[in-house]
């Protein structure tokens, strides 16, 4: 293989598993937030997501 | 009776992944299909070589992973499969919702088509029946074309027990995973296939390097050709393999994102998607050029002599002539075509979910009444107009408009609506950073707004003038017209008709989380 063939598929190797290993990295360190916008209680056990299921708001 | 009191159905729970890694195997299972093994390598050799990963890494984050991000967000947000997620946006946008459904229906009926042609060879590979003669053999044996040439009678229905047999288990699979449910059927599914297809692949590709004349195959495909870099073509082949290659657009990721818990972090999963999908499909093109520097090696010639290196000429002619002159080889004929089969029933899956899901929300189906029911229509369309002896020419010019017409369409629509029309990016914008740990900037804005859609509109306008002025493979002019300009009216069709018939379930009570501005 020539030099510059070498190079370009390091380089290829790197970027692309190296940011699949980067990616992994961040979200094994924080896989969710901890930190929600208001209101997520009332949307536990996947309330309000049935088509048919109005959402009681208690304000 | 009122329209409201006639919609009394009750829908079953809306289902969730168990959590975030099944859901991202589940989403990479679906992005790595057939075109990473297949299609990628043959672009970055045609595109210039090693030279091609700057155009490919700068298609990836400026348009792959943005309208991935829009895809998580439009599903997530609105909870639904892709025309309840849009009619919740905006009523009338439900019809993009149903075009992209539709689009995944025709995907789906010859997709699986080439997954059984796969299994078929799985089985050929442990006595390479495909012999020496590999063309004759797929198109002449296998397939039993017409007419090898000129495509001349243009449909038949003489089935091929060949491919309908496998054809049919291919459904029947498929209909079982999904009536499981996601959590317990295709979640587990790509638990399952995942790692054994990185295994099986990883073997491959690791005993490809150690074959004489490996070096030459990774020297065609990394030499670059900096020159590239100013034809304006190679720019829009990069983008178009990292739209294809990840699955959007067309409806998949929005249905995959609406079964996320509503606390679901979604950007940091989907860089992990995106990745995965990249770095396996380099991976694949590390293995397939070792093959094909091998392949060229015994044959005496240059790797540039070879012909078909790319599509399904590379899988069903060229490999199966590799594996015949390799050492063990009905061994690694088994590995690459097991692979292909757990690749592309992994993204059929996904496929077919998109049009259950769409059934289930809007016609009150359980998921084993959509599943039964959109799995038998499809595997008998499948049937009457892939398995037979004219099969080969009509998947491929249905596929050729489907994608390049329908899925970009697709998404030019989707940019173009929601960042123009109705000016809903912010909106989302917003809801990835209120669910994420990796914020999207104003960058991600420009991209999905502007960027985005002008380089697919370039994709879409040079397709179509490519197809008008040149035609699609010698085929007679009429044939295209009605298999592949028709299809794309089919899909425009069914489109309109589903979303005038009636929601048998309220769709548009909901509450969406969290709160942007006023708006809910």
């Amino acid at each position: 293989m020539s030099s510059a063939a070498i190079a370009l598929m390091v380089i290829s190797l790197v970027v692309l598993w190296g940011g699949l290993a980067a990616s992994i990295v961040v979200i094994v360190r924080r896989p969710d937030r901890t930190d929600w916008p208001d209101g997520w209680e009332q949307h536990e056990d996947g309330a309000g997501d049935r088509p048919d299921e109005p959402v009681e708001h208690d304000t | 009776m009122s329209d409201a009191q006639s919609r009394t159905a009750e829908p079953e729970k809306r289902e969730e992944f168990s959590g975030q890694l099944g859901f991202i195997l589940s989403a990479v299972g679906s992005a790595v299909g057939l075109g990473n093994i297949w299609r990628f390598p043959g672009v970055a050799y045609e595109n210039g070589g090693g030279a091609f990963i700057v155009p490919y890494l700068v298609a990836l984050l400026t348009a792959g992973i943005p309208i991935l991000f829009l895809d998580y967000a439009v599903g997530h947000r609105f909870r639904g499969g892709a025309p309840l997620a849009f009619r919740r946006i905006k009523r009338w946008l439900e019809s993009l919702g149903w075009f992209q459904v539709a689009i995944c229906f025709v995907i789906a009926v010859y997709y699986a088509v080439i997954i059984a042609w796969a299994l078929s060879f799985f089985g050929y590979s442990f006595d390479l029946r495909w012999g020496d003669d590999t063309v004759s053999f797929f198109t002449g044996e296998y397939l039993q074309l017409a007419d090898v040439g000129g495509a001349d009678p243009w449909f038949t229905l003489d089935f091929v027990p060949a491919v309908l047999i496998p054809l049919a288990i291919v459904w029947i699979a498929t209909i079982a995973v999904l009536a499981a449910g996601v959590a317990k059927g295709l979640e587990k599914i790509n638990l399952v296939f995942m790692p054994l297809l990185l295994l099986a692949f990883g073997t491959l590709v690791v005993r490809a390097l150690f074959l004489p004349g490996a070096a030459d195959g990774l020297n065609a495909l990394f030499t670059p050709d900096w020159a590239v870099m100013a034809d304006p073509n190679v720019w829009i082949a990069a983008y178009s393999q990292t739209f294809f290659t990840l699955s959007v657009g067309f409806g998949i990721m929005i249905t995959y994102a609406s079964y996320r818990r509503r606390r679901a972090n979604l950007t940091s999963p989907g860089l992990v998607v995106a990745f995965s999908n990249s770095a396996f499909e380099v991976f694949a093109g590390i293995g397939v050029f070792a093959g094909l520097g091998f392949l060229a090696h015994q044959e005496g010639v240059g790797v540039a002599e070879l012909d078909g290196i790319s599509g399904p000429t590379l899988a069903f002619m060229t490999f199966p002539a590799l594996v015949s002159e390799m050492p063990a080889g009905p061994l690694f004929g088994a590995l690459f075509f097991g692979s292909l089969v757990m690749a592309g029933f992994m993204s059929l899956l996904s496929i077919v979910q998109v049009v259950s899901a769409a059934f289930q929300e809007k016609f009150g189906w359980s998921r084993r009444q959509a599943s039964v029911r959109i799995g038998v229509v499809s595997a008998v369309l499948s049937v009457l107009a892939f398995s037979t002896t004219t099969g080969l020419v009509a998947l491929d010019t249905v596929d050729q408009w489907a994608n390049n017409i329908g899925i970009v369409v697709s998404a030019i629509a989707m940019c173009v609506l929601l960042g123009w029309v109705l000016r809903r990016t912010e909106e989302m914008r917003f809801h990835l950073n209120a669910v994420s740990t990796i914020p999207v900037g104003r960058w991600w804005t420009f991209c999905v707004v502007v960027l985005g859609p002008v380089v697919l509109a370039a994709m879409l306008v040079s397709r179509i003038v490519s197809l008008v002025q040149d035609g699609y493979e010698g085929y007679a002019g009429w044939y295209l017209v009605v298999m592949g300009w028709g299809t794309v009216v089919l899909l425009v069709v069914a489109a309109f008709v589903l979303t005038r018939m009636r929601w048998r379930v309220e769709p548009d009570v909901h509450d969406t989380w969290p709160r942007f501005g006023g708006r809910s």
